[in-house]
């Protein structure tokens, strides 16, 4: 996590003060610390999710302290490298789509040829992660009952490690195939739209696949958030990480209030800035803007 | 395993880190609604001289605001990293304030922020306006919400502990909102921001009218941070008392402290002007002592007794005995949750549960705790007194420096002679950087004064942190020197840079020092 936190030093940072001294390595050098802020926590989150479908050696003592007992090296195991691999490009895809509706000429063409790249290896990792997932790595599931409504205390239960548990809720309920199919669907319409040059429709697509690729994994994990490797019991599933009532419903009316204030400004604030940014606006506006 | 080294490291971390992320955060305060006004009078005058001065503050407020949200998002991280038993125990009332800062605040201010910069072209000035006053109340909002947090770590309110989940669950989201430790807090922080901002404008104009150079740009906008600082600095000294009062009510031990009171006296006790503490002796050598001001600035009363650190302490042993039995019973209850007696023990001494767990420094049972140890954990919980008295007196003394300086800048600025007195001019240049000396003091006071809690009265501060290692811990500490270390001099560098240029760094051809300079003809005004 401080590798990402350190990551992300650079990224308020690199935007504000990359044009403010007008020398070529002032400009390249946070110029990388931007790249470096986008690629590692890109990379890291999807490692972190990775180890989530693993589960993580850890476990609570009595006063529900929890107690992490593996090591960093042990999370940059080969499938977390491998789900990180598909958040990084997966959101690289994203960003490329953006990148043609907001730009023309040369680093449209750059950004098209990014796409399509990256769209494929992202399909083509997270075919993969998903063969992976169903043929070597055991979910867990719950083996004692479940009291939804009791106050959390992750104690309280009993967990198994079983082959292909991470497949029950699909079988349980077929409809939810649609949501990796979401994540194939929307990446190749978003793939070939960018090749047909139509930008804004790739976007959209590259959107629901990311809705796709993470909904798998949430689906598939359900209700587990984090499971532990090294005690099973001690497992955080959804009904044990709750808050209490009171924070839920104070939380849920904050939520339905400001989230569609802050949608709408945000939306104004992209309608605002909407266009091509091209060469001549930028030389414009050289001083006054930075 | 968690020992005193791992404890004193992660606080050690905090400290430097939340110290570090404060010299940011009071000037985007206080400089967010000069802007504010500086871009009003443009709006209404139109006269194109204020919206040069907004967009070159703008630009200084720019550097400094990229690092404030940097070093912020540290913060927030270290709850889970260093703090994890802290997030577990407290997330139920901390967790809401901070997420509602999230939606109501941050995203409110980092979204104009992009439209202040950006958005001079695509907006008219009224809109654009608004966006620079929405950004200002972003920035504030979301220390309203981040000091109710902060303010409930101070007094505890609307919250209770279940010995189910093992934590403390919110029962009244209003009594955090409306704590006034937060409230008294909240109006004394943000008054400290618009200081440090008004001192920032002020000092670098006077810099300006010195050197002679940008004259009318560095008079108009000293004028306004004269104004704005005077009432700022008004603010900051009578709701600094509001947070002194709000101290007396709920944390006794704090006062004590910063006030070197060892013994009680009787009311209205004396304020100590003046003393060197000796917190291995407990007692204070060469005091100053001014008779009952203390006692009427702290209970607003002449007859209400403030305890000394003897009454405290004693009071505190005895709590500590409490909190044994209610520690040993919630031990019971975890084991075995039907037990009616246990419950019935631990139900009564449960508000004492958190003076039990002090003992834990010294002894994993606390039933076998000895005479000794109860007496060290209550000496415990009193900080220590000497960096309290100091720190406290030192911001205070700096606090009614502001409002002299501001005083006399407003007084010259009414008469208009202000960039005659270069006594005055030069004062202000070398007071620049201490509004943001006392506001780390404040921090200090505030919760150097909270220990040993990090929840007072609840938690102590050795058993909220993770299960790392010492070796981690300095691990992550050496990264942050190095990161934090080399932003400083990067924003530093860039700060110097364009506080020298001045306004000619806009390339709006206005400004000497620029190519395409043209003076305007004398008395002839900005348009």
């Amino acid at each position: 996590m401080l590798a990402v936190l350190w990551a992300l030093f650079l990224r308020p940072v690199g935007f504000d003060y990359r044009s403010k001294v007008a020398d070529p390595r002032w400009r390249t050098a946070w110029d990388w610390g931007l790249f470096v802020a986008g690629a590692v926590p890109a990379l890291i989150f999807g490692v972190a999710f990775g180890n989530l479908l693993l589960g993580v050696p850890f476990h609570f003592e009595d006063n529900l302290m929890p107690v992490y007992t593996g090591s960093f090296w042990a999370l940059l195991n080969p499938f977390a490298l491998l789900a990180g691999f598909v958040s990084l490009t997966m959101l690289i895809f994203h960003g490329a789509n953006y990148l043609m509706i907001r730009t023309d000429g040369d680093i449209y063409a750059r950004a098209r040829h990014a796409a399509l790249i990256f769209g494929t290896l992202m399909l083509a990792a997270f075919a993969g992660a998903g063969v992976w997932v169903v043929c070597d790595i055991s979910g867990y599931v719950i083996t004692s009952v479940v009291d939804p409504s009791a106050l959390p205390n992750p104690l309280a239960k009993t967990v198994m490690q079983i082959s292909g548990a991470w497949l029950g809720n699909y079988h349980k309920l077929p409809l939810l195939w649609l949501v990796p199919g979401a994540a194939f669907g929307g990446g190749a319409l978003a793939l070939l739209f960018a090749w047909k040059h139509k930008p804004t429709a790739a976007f959209v697509g590259s959107a629901i696949a990311e809705l796709g690729v993470i909904g798998t994994a949430a689906v598939a994990m359900f209700p587990f958030i984090m499971p532990s490797s090294s005690d099973p019991r001690s497992s955080l599933t959804v009904w044990d990480s709750v808050s209490s009532r009171l924070t839920l419903e104070i939380m849920f009316w904050a939520a339905l209030i400001f989230t569609p204030i802050v949608i709408a400004y945000t939306s104004w604030a992209y309608k605002v800035m909407s266009g091509k940014i091209t060469t001549d606006y930028i030389k414009a506006h050289d001083r006054s803007a930075y | 395993m968690i020992t005193q080294e791992v404890v004193d490291l992660s606080r050690l971390q905090f400290a430097a880190t939340a110290l570090y992320h404060f010299l940011f955060v009071p000037l985007t305060l206080g400089l967010s609604f000069l802007l504010a006004i500086m871009e009003t009078v443009f709006v209404m005058t139109g006269r194109e001289i204020y919206r040069d001065m907004v967009k070159f503050w703008g630009k200084l407020f720019g550097i400094n605001f990229a690092l404030g949200v940097t070093t912020g998002i540290t913060m927030e991280f270290q709850f889970g990293t260093n703090w994890a038993y802290y997030s577990h125990y407290v997330g139920d009332i901390f967790g809401a304030p901070l997420a509602i800062e999230g939606l109501m605040a941050f995203f409110l201010e980092s979204t104009f922020i992009g439209l202040f910069f950006f958005g001079w072209d695509k907006l008219s000035k009224r809109q654009h306006l608004t966006i620079t006053y929405l950004t200002a109340i972003g920035s504030n909002l979301s220390a309203v919400w981040i000091l109710i947090a902060n303010g409930w770590m101070q007094n505890p309110v609307g919250a209770e502990f279940s010995y189910v989940t093992m934590r403390m669950e919110l029962t009244s989201f209003w009594d955090v909102v409306f704590n006034p430790a937060a409230q008294a807090k909240f109006v004394h922080t943000v008054s400290a921001g618009y200081v440090t901002g008004s001192m920032f404008v002020l000092g670098i104009s006077s810099w300006y009218l010195l050197k002679n150079r940008h004259v009318e740009f560095a008079k108009r906008s000293f004028r306004i941070a004269a104004a704005f600082g005077f009432a700022a600095a008004c603010s900051v000294i009578v709701l600094g008392d509001e947070s002194g009062y709000a101290v007396t009510e709920h944390q006794k031990t704090k006062l004590a402290a910063l006030e070197g009171m060892w013994k009680t006296e009787a009311a209205p006790a004396s304020f100590t002007l003046f003393a060197i503490p000796d917190d291995d002796k407990r007692e204070n050598h060469a005091e100053v002592k001014i008779p009952y001001a203390l006692g009427l600035i702290a209970t607003r009363s002449t007859d209400k007794v403030l305890p000394g650190i003897d009454q405290l302490e004693a009071q505190a042993a005895e709590r500590i005995g409490r909190g044994i039995v209610a520690v040993k019973a919630l031990e019971r209850l975890r084991k075995d949750g039907s037990d009616t007696e246990a419950r019935a023990a631990f139900e009564t001494h449960k508000s004492d549960l958190g003076f039990g767990l002090l003992l834990r420094k010294y002894s994993a049972d606390v039933a076998a705790a000895t005479p000794q140890m109860i007496a060290q954990a209550a000496r415990d919980s009193i900080p220590k007194v000497a960096p309290m008295f100091w720190t406290f007196r030192v911001m205070v003394a700096l606090g009614f420096s502001f409002l002299l300086l501001f005083a006399l800048s407003f007084w010259h600025s009414a008469k208009n002679t202000f960039h005659e007195r270069r006594w005055l001019l030069r004062w202000a240049v070398w007071w620049i950087p201490l509004p943001w000396l006392a506001s780390e003091m404040g921090w200090f006071v505030a919760e150097y004064g909270r220990q040993p809690w990090s929840i007072y009265g609840v938690l102590p501060t050795h058993l909220s942190t993770s299960t790392i290692s010492a070796t981690s811990l300095y691990g992550s500490l050496a990264g942050f020197l190095f990161f934090y270390t080399g932003l400083l001099i990067v924003e530093m560098f860039l700060m110097f840079k364009y506080a020298r240029l001045g306004p000619a760094s806009l390339g709006t051809g206005r400004y000497e020092g620029e190519p395409d300079y043209r003076p305007a003809r004398q008395g002839a005004r900005h348009v």
